[in-house]
């Protein structure tokens, strides 16, 4: 019998209740009191973002960590807990905005007292919240969000990393895919939710296409608010610009209610797809999306996480707790556990012992750890931002199952700025240093 | 009686009526009604084809082609899209425009129609616009294709969505101007049926010639009557006249026939004969047999193998699995017919209940992504003529077993841009303003 485990996450959960998983926590006791790892977990549990990445992502983290408290991990993370200390994951809901995660933050650091904070899918919670964690000096992975101005705004973090990609890699491998395999594309057109992130995004993809597909125009633009759910007006004015390409930074379920539209309105029968976040809904598209639409992870995450053992257990064990695979906010939330693990257990401390951050930090930074998406490094940023590969593919839907086809990957050094020099500018200057495979 | 039920938005009747008709025979035309049910309905579209006789295959696609749009609509709706629910009526004038315009006047009455649509004939579609006009009811043609309709006697209730004879004339015009140069032909005749779309395709032609500087000699021009059982009179007068083309506007069966009956004699051993808007049906390519004659050189206003989009290749395969067979060019226009309304509702948004005027500035400059539309373009209704605009595509016939039981199909394609294929704004004014003086049609350029 399948254990289901997503009911408690699922169920609606104020910023003000967490959830605990680890045999009896006791709130409020220190980490250092118990002699247990304990760790904040921030992702949606409520809201739009709920179920296609903070459900997927708390189910991560929830599998994750009982598994380590078992010590049933391949190696090189077979270690029981983190350093041997067992794990308590206190779960917390994303949902309220920056400044209300900033008092979630504090509440987690001073009044939890987590030795750890992992979390954030939006890039307003990032850049609320690094500041913070350089303040209270409290060891914080950002596990997904993806904006460009994290380390830009905290170039000289000490406490804050990022396990996940910046947002510009998204949209420079979107194009690379494009003119590895769509080279002759000429109608470019896109379809971005009308905030930063969908403007950030639309920005880079299109610089970048004017350098790597130089015949190519942008033939429309389309930026509805986020969240406005019904895109009628936005299908047709994309339509009749007969464009060959969509591209899309939409999320959730604004995604799944613009594949769902625009295959509705014919968009897709000429036009193909492009969607940056498009793997987290792998899953649920089935028949009512075309094939050949292509998709990202924002990484070798979900559906393009590599075959190796770490991944294949991972999927293993997700898979028979909640019936289904992991898509990419899953894979990233295991991949920032992995590299908290990675990093106490890498920090020079005694076995059990509990590193503090000064030592997680700097066992982290610039560190080179293995992962459920392949070796990850920490090579941007000072060391604190992850640099990776990225893979894009085309989504098919065959005798009852989605696939991908297609795959191309690119290395994190084809895909991402060199130290020091922002997106914009290496793709202003035609991405020098760039060592594609 | 017949019955038949296909569910669109829940509810479709079709009503067997018995109509006296004016010889005092009694005729059974089949009602049509497809659709949201009145009650649900946010506006009713009455729209007329010809279900009988020659030219019932362009009735009976044409409804099957509002079928695929009213299914298409439905799921947009499933999609969580807002689009208006239409409810679909089509009766049969029988080519005949006294009765086409009682009928017309009946969809107001009893259905309260907030459009006509369709319409085969440019005859009987002169006399619903005109109705069209009196009544304040937005009309929107689907398949005449006389240009008189958007030029000379245009008016702002009167919108057409499917090419009409001088896009096709334009086109040919065009082809014939590169053949020219290619063969070095001079002698032109023409064959039209003897109304409206035959004389004003024979006048759109050489308009177009004139503008693009083509010498030619005009060697014949006949006009045998609708629906000819007998061409054999017409062939041999052609023959006699020696043209290297002969361009024809006959459609349907009566192309058919033509073909057919030509074939008995030598004619295509020295004339090549060309249909710019009609000639590349998909009737015609079944009755054309395995064989190719030589020399033709056709057109439509929809092919099932151009262009070579997914949105097309959606739109025939749609229409197969509906229907068992393959679409003439009515069934697209009929489709762009119900999708324009819905299209142009949506864009006035709440602006159109009950208001004409948002939905007229709606059509106006409506842009639509059809099947027809080549990569990288989509149709518009031109806000001044409102005519379609559309790009066409003229060919000879090939082999071609993809869309059996057809063997042949055309190819070798000649593909014009839709913006070179607008009137002029000149032409338009001219013609206008001939019209205003009494002239029925801008008189053709003197050779």
């Amino acid at each position: 019998m399948k254990n289901k485990k997503t009911s408690i996450i699922k169920s609606l959960i104020t910023g003000a209740t967490a959830i605990a998983l680890a045999a009896g926590i006791a709130t409020g006791a220190s980490a250092a009191e118990n002699g247990k790892f304990r760790v904040g977990i921030v992702t949606f549990l409520s809201g739009p973002a709920a179920g296609p990445f903070g459900v997927p992502s708390a189910n991560a983290a929830k599998v994750l960590v009982e598994e380590l408290n078992k010590g049933n991990l391949p190696a090189p993370y077979d270690k029981l807990g983190i350093n041997g200390a067992e794990i308590e994951a206190v779960i917390i809901d994303e949902a309220g905005g920056a400044t209300k995660q900033v008092e979630e933050y504090r509440n987690l650091v001073q009044r939890q007292k987590v030795d750890a904070v992992i979390g954030y899918v939006s890039s307003g919670d990032c850049l609320a919240v690094a500041p913070v964690a350089e303040e209270l000096k409290t060891f914080t992975v950002a596990y997904d969000c993806g904006t460009s101005r994290l380390f830009a705004e905290n170039s000289d973090a000490k406490y804050m990393f990022r396990t996940g990609l910046d947002a510009s890699v998204d949209n420079i491998g979107a194009v690379r895919y494009l003119a590895a395999t769509r080279p002759d594309v000429t109608r470019l057109s896109g379809i971005q939710q009308n905030y930063s992130w969908g403007q950030d995004s639309w920005n880079d993809f299109t610089a970048a296409a004017a350098k790597l597909l130089p015949e190519a125009d942008v033939v429309e633009e389309q930026f509805p608010k986020i969240y406005q759910g019904q895109y009628g007006a936005e299908i047709s004015a994309l339509s009749v610009k007969r464009p060959e390409i969509v591209h899309s930074s939409f999320w959730g379920g604004d995604m799944e209610a613009f594949v769902l539209q625009a295959n509705a309105r014919g968009l897709l029968e000429d036009a193909t797809g492009l969607l940056t976040c498009g793997e987290a809904s792998f899953g649920t598209y089935k028949d009512q999306a075309p094939n050949g639409m292509i998709i990202g992870a924002r990484g070798p995450f979900g559906a393009f996480a590599p075959d190796n053992e770490l991944n294949n257990w991972f999927e293993g064990v997700y898979s028979a707790a909640y019936d289904k695979d992991p898509v990419y906010p899953a894979t990233k939330m295991a991949q920032a556990i992995l590299g908290l693990k990675y990093a106490a257990e890498n920090a020079g401390v005694g076995d059990k012992e509990i590193p503090s951050a000064e030592q997680l930090s700097a066992a982290m930074k610039g560190a080179t750890f293995e992962s459920v998406s392949g070796t990850v490094e920490m090579a941007r940023a000072s060391g604190h931002q992850a640099m990776q590969g990225i893979t894009y593919g085309e989504y098919h839907y065959e005798d009852g199952k989605p696939s991908i086809k297609n795959a191309v990957s690119f290395s994190g050094a084809c895909v991402t700025p060199p130290e020091g020099v922002s997106a914009a500018e290496w793709i202003e200057q035609g991405f020098p240093g760039a060592t594609c495979n | 009686m017949e019955v038949r039920i296909s569910p669109f938005f829940g509810c479709i009747t079709i009503v067997a009526t018995f109509c006296a008709f004016l010889s005092g025979k009694t005729a059974q035309a089949e009602r049509f009604e497809l659709g949201a049910p009145s009650s649900e309905a946010d506006a009713v579209v009455g729209c007329l084809y010809p279900m009988t006789g020659r030219s019932a295959t362009y009735g009976r696609d044409s409804i099957a082609g509002i079928k695929i749009a009213l299914n298409d609509l439905k799921a947009e709706a499933e999609a969580g899209l807002s689009v208006p629910k239409l409810r679909v009526i089509a009766d049969d004038p029988r080519s005949k425009a006294s009765y086409a315009v009682r009928l017309a006047q009946d969809f107001i009455a009893n259905d309260h129609v907030r459009f006509f649509c369709g319409i085969v004939s440019s005859g009987v579609a002169h006399a619903v616009s005109d109705l069209a006009l009196r009544e304040k009811i937005i009309m929107v043609g689907t398949d005449h294709a006389s240009s008189r309709l958007s030029i000379e006697a245009a008016h702002k209730y009167y919108f057409r969505v499917t090419n009409d004879s001088w896009t096709s004339m334009a086109a040919g015009a065009r082809y014939l101007r590169d053949l020219q140069e290619k063969t070095g032909w001079t002698k032109l005749a023409f064959i039209g049926p003897d109304y409206d779309y035959g004389h004003v395709s024979w006048t759109d032609l050489q308009l177009a010639l004139s503008e693009l500087g083509v010498e030619y000699e005009t060697v014949a021009a006949l006009w045998p009557k609708l629906y000819e059982p007998d061409y054999s009179i017409y062939i041999g007068a052609l023959q006699n006249a020696k043209p290297d083309i002969v361009v024809t506007a006959l459609w349907g069966g009566d192309f058919i026939a033509f073909i057919k009956q030509a074939a008995t004699t030598r004619f295509f051993e020295t004339i090549r004969l060309a249909n710019f808007d009609t000639g590349a049906n998909y009737d015609v390519m079944m009755a054309l047999g395995d064989q190719p004659y030589p020399g033709l050189i056709l057109s439509a206003r929809h092919h099932n193998n151009w262009p070579e989009t997914g949105r097309n290749k959606r739109f025939v395969a749609q229409f197969h699995e509906m229907t068992g067979r393959y679409p003439t060019y009515a069934a697209e226009g009929a489709y762009t017919g119900i999708m324009a309304i819905a299209r142009a509702m949506e864009k006035a948004g709440a602006d159109n209940d009950n208001n004409n005027e948002a939905l007229i500035r709606a059509f106006e400059g409506l842009q639509l992504a059809l099947p027809e539309d080549p990569p990288g373009f989509a149709s518009y209704i031109d806000p001044d003529t409102h005519q379609i605009v559309q790009a066409q595509a003229v060919g000879t016939v090939v082999h071609n077993e993809n869309f059996p039981p057809s063997k042949l199909m055309v190819g070798n394609w000649a593909i014009y841009d839709a913006e070179d294929l607008k009137p002029s704004k000149e032409i338009v004014l001219r013609r206008r303003k001939a019209a205003l003086g009494g002239s029925e049609a801008l008189p053709p350029p003197t050779p």
